[in-house]
């Protein structure tokens, strides 16, 4: 009789563990939301509520128009206010996985009668997917190593300064939500993995999907899920499971890819697909060699097979030669510049200026991996470690994305985002093993040092002489049954347990089994638990710092403290606002390509360039004007209908991102493609300088007198605070454009072009009949035959 | 009103004591009897 009560006192406890457990859990995930949208508050409450930077520009543009004329209008938007004379069609070029989620969200809350501005609803959209990555996050790390590490990986990953740097509020940028697709879809393909459900496997493609919709990183997803299912066919891990959780993921996904117009048929004819179908191909090869495999006899089987290999090959050695010819008969070998920069990371620097001149595309530095993943990046050995005890499906998958996503971001900065949360990941799994052993231990002491009833004496001291001898595995896999496949089958059977328990009766030591419990000291446990507190304690203080201090600033609104207090630089906003103000609706501003959305976003201008980049020619040729002197870049302007020409200049207040920081790239670029414009004419001795000793090249080209024109008279001597030296050209005068603003803080500084004069009939008579009464005279108009 | 100051202090708050609320979930999910056994 007392065997029944104490199993049903036992089934209560167990019970009332899980059930406070699951309180604990849906409390942590909420604070953990809370915790992901607030901490990427700070741009709002330090600044304002507005978009940053370059790109959420544009992306806000797109989302005005959307919510304004309604999804058809935005498909077939030409845009004719950029990259004039030539113009884009934003509804085939765009990705459209962020504009429409805002857009709904804004339909969503106006239907609601909740009257946000769609400004207001795209500032905040970015943390509210960061709260949902960190619940994706859980997710999928749940499948692979169980709740606490889903909770821990959450946590985590909800403060990461890698993803906060492109998720702060404001930051209405593609990775914003791209980043939550991409947590869910690799979520529901390891769920479809786990559990072989259909359901999940038609849900992952429907994520896919999305994630096609909102960014061009989904290359990847489509690249790492063939190599996760290579890796476990060639690991003898296939099961029906992998085929169900793989083939619908390609053909489904595929289809719905091909329906996102930017992507097109580029989902089956460019070779970042190509891996997909490939091992969709092997996969099928496999299911029937298993199946047949079930159906005959070990010797027919073994003919089959002699049979099916050399007739196979003979089909693959085609096939690949056929692909192959296809491949190699594309300019590029059937991949886009990004990817291949990303194969081979000279590539970009080598061919590609325009990708290389992107300070996002640049590798990145060590400390920027501390600086972006902190302590993560010492924990995650521990991950990969305790994700091979044991291996799974899921925790393969883990540590496969890891490895892919490091190789990546060392390749380009902007792809820490991507490596961020598997670093999370793997640490939480890191922290949650060393929690669980060291919560369990401290328990464990706990209860041996409270129990002192006869009976549970009895009990306890069975517990202790058995601690010793028991199977670590078997244990874990009871504590978390929902860890891996099998456990979920082993956790119900009591009967198992009371086998057990007999056999350990009457067999009390089985010398195959036995392994150390892992059971610590109290006060080894205690001290453990603090030492990581303080660790996590470090890691959210860094955080927050990165978040408030590093990464909130808009850029376009820029600050600085000095002894007087707080300084605002509003100069780009005044910029924009004066052009929108003072020049025609029709009017066309040449500015370098990095302003050109928010040109058109803010000022709504038309611009020749944007941040789009994608006709290098056009680009090249702003660039080549900007190179160029000032007679050759106004004829360059003029033939463009350029009324305005908008310059970043951050030599009087020492802001380095400037144009004249940025203008060897314009050179490259123009370089590239006009070659009268050769790098080494503006390079002293292969450094590049603006003072005395610049080249004549350099201190006459359009870019250099645009920024520095006037400059001289701020403080006397022309001395640039950015370069840190006085100007080699103080004096000059404009022959061809006139300045016609100049901000607050000369950030921002706008030229016209002047207009051509007319040719006056017998006017070119009447100048020499000038010339010869005063020499002096006409040297002035010969300087200046405009005027 | 709500200054920057302030939602630093909100957040590390926040982060830490979701740590700590992590740490209580093991410790309540942790099963000695199991292991013990």
């Amino acid at each position: 009789m007392a065997e029944p009560e104490s199993s049903t006192a036992a089934a209560g406890g167990s019970r009332l563990r899980n059930a406070c457990g699951g309180v604990l859990c849906a409390f942590t995930l909420l604070l953990i939301g809370v915790l992901a949208f607030s901490i990427r508050l700070f741009s709002v409450i330090k600044y304002e509520s507005v978009i940053h930077e370059f790109d959420p520009y544009f992306n806000f543009r797109v989302t005005q128009f959307l919510s304004k004329n309604g999804i058809y209008e935005f498909w077939n938007w030409f845009d004719d206010r950029t990259w004039y004379p030539l113009g884009r069609v934003i509804g085939g070029t765009v990705y459209p996985g962020l504009t429409l989620t805002a857009g709904t969200i804004w339909w969503l809350l106006n239907s609601l009668n909740i009257p946000l501005s769609v400004e207001t609803v795209c500032v905040f959209t970015a943390p509210i997917f960061s709260a949902n990555a960190s619940w994706a996050t859980y997710l999928l790390t749940k499948e692979a190593k169980g709740t606490g590490a889903g909770l821990m990986a959450a946590a985590i990953l909800a403060m990461v300064p890698s993803y906060i740097s492109r998720s702060v509020a404001g930051s209405y940028d593609n990775e914003a939500v791209a980043i939550f697709a991409l947590i869910f879809t690799f979520y529901l393909y390891v769920k479809t993995l786990n559990t072989g459900s259909l359901f999940y496997a038609t849900l992952n493609a429907l994520s896919y999907f999305y994630m096609v919709c909102s960014w061009g990183g989904y290359t990847f997803i489509i690249n790492l899920i063939p190599i996760h299912v290579l890796l476990c066919i060639v690991t003898g891990r296939y099961s029906s499971r992998l085929y169900i959780a793989y083939a619908p993921l390609v053909i489904l996904g595929t289809l719905l890819a091909a329906l996102v117009p930017v992507v097109g048929f580029n989902a089956v004819m460019t070779s970042e697909h190509f891996a997909s179908f490939l091992v969709f191909i092997i996969l099928h090869v496999v299911a029937l060699v298993y199946y047949i495999k079930g159906l005959l006899t070990p010797r027919l089987f073994k003919v089959a097979m002699t049979l099916v290999i050399t007739v196979g090959l003979a089909v693959c050695f085609a096939v690949i030669a056929i692909l192959i010819a296809l491949v190699a008969s594309s300019p590029t070998k059937g991949w886009s510049g990004r990817s291949l920069s990303l194969l081979d990371p000279t590539y970009a620097s080598k061919y590609i200026p325009i990708i290389a001149s992107v300070s996002e595309h640049q590798p990145p530095t060590w400390p920027s991996y501390f600086m972006d993943i902190n302590v993560l990046a010492f924990l995650i050995p521990a991950g990969i470690i305790s994700c091979f005890l044991p291996l799974s499906d899921a925790s393969s998958f883990v540590v496969l994305y890891l490895v892919t996503a490091v190789y990546f971001s060392g390749v380009m900065v902007r792809l820490m985002l991507v490596l961020a949360p598997a670093a999370c990941i793997l640490s939480g799994i890191a922290l949650s093993e060393a929690f669980d052993v060291l919560t369990r231990s401290v328990k464990y002491q706990l209860s041996k040092l409270f129990d002192d009833s006869p009976a549970a004496s009895g009990d306890s001291s069975a517990e202790s002489s058995s601690a010793s001898t028991v199977s670590t595995n078997s244990a874990k896999n009871e504590t978390r049954p929902e860890k891996t496949e099998t456990a979920p089958k082993e956790k119900p059977s009591k009967k198992n347990r009371k086998k057990e328990k007999e056999v350990a009766e009457s067999v009390p030591v089985k010398p195959k089994k036995e392994k150390k419990l892992l059971v610590l000291p109290m006060e080894a446990s205690v001290l453990g638990i603090l030492l990581l507190i303080v660790l996590g304690g470090f890691y959210v203080v860094h955080c927050v710092w990165a978040a408030a201090e590093a990464y909130s600033a808009p850029s376009i609104v820029l600050t600085s403290r000095s002894r007087d207090g707080l300084h605002v630089f509003d100069d780009f906003r005044e910029a924009y606002a004066w052009l929108s103000h003072n020049t025609d609706v029709d009017d066309k501003v040449a500015s370098w390509w990095d302003y050109g959305y928010q040109t058109t976003a803010m000022a709504n201008r038309t611009v020749i360039v944007d941040n789009n980049t994608w006709n290098n020619t056009h680009i090249a040729t702003v660039g080549t004007a900007m190179s160029s002197p000032e007679k050759a870049a106004w004829e360059i302007f003029n033939s463009l209908d350029v009324k305005y020409v908008l310059v970043v200049f951050g030599g009087l207040v020492g802001y380095p991102s400037d144009d004249i920081n940025k203008f060897l790239w314009m050179v490259r670029i123009g370089g590239g493609v006009f070659p009268h414009i050769k790098e080494p004419d503006y390079l002293r001795d292969g450094n590049y300088r603006v003072d005395a000793q610049g080249t004549p090249t350099m201190l006459n080209c359009l870019m250099y007198k645009l920024c520095y024109y006037r400059f001289v008279e701020t403080d006397g001597k022309g001395f640039d605070r950015v370069r840190g030296y006085e100007i080699g050209k103080k004096h000059f005068k404009l022959t061809h454009f006139e300045e016609v603003f100049t901000t607050h803080h000369w950030m921002v500084r706008i030229y016209k072009l002047k207009p051509q004069k007319n040719r006056v009939r017998g006017k070119l008579k009447k100048l020499k009949s000038g010339s010869k009464a005063s020499s002096t005279n006409a040297a002035g108009r010969k300087k200046n035959p405009w005027q | 009103m709500f200054d920057d100051q302030d939602l630093g202090f909100f957040a590390n708050f926040l982060g830490i004591f979701i740590f700590v609320l992590v740490i209580a979930y093991h410790f309540v999910m942790a099963d000695p009897k199991y292991e013990g056994n």
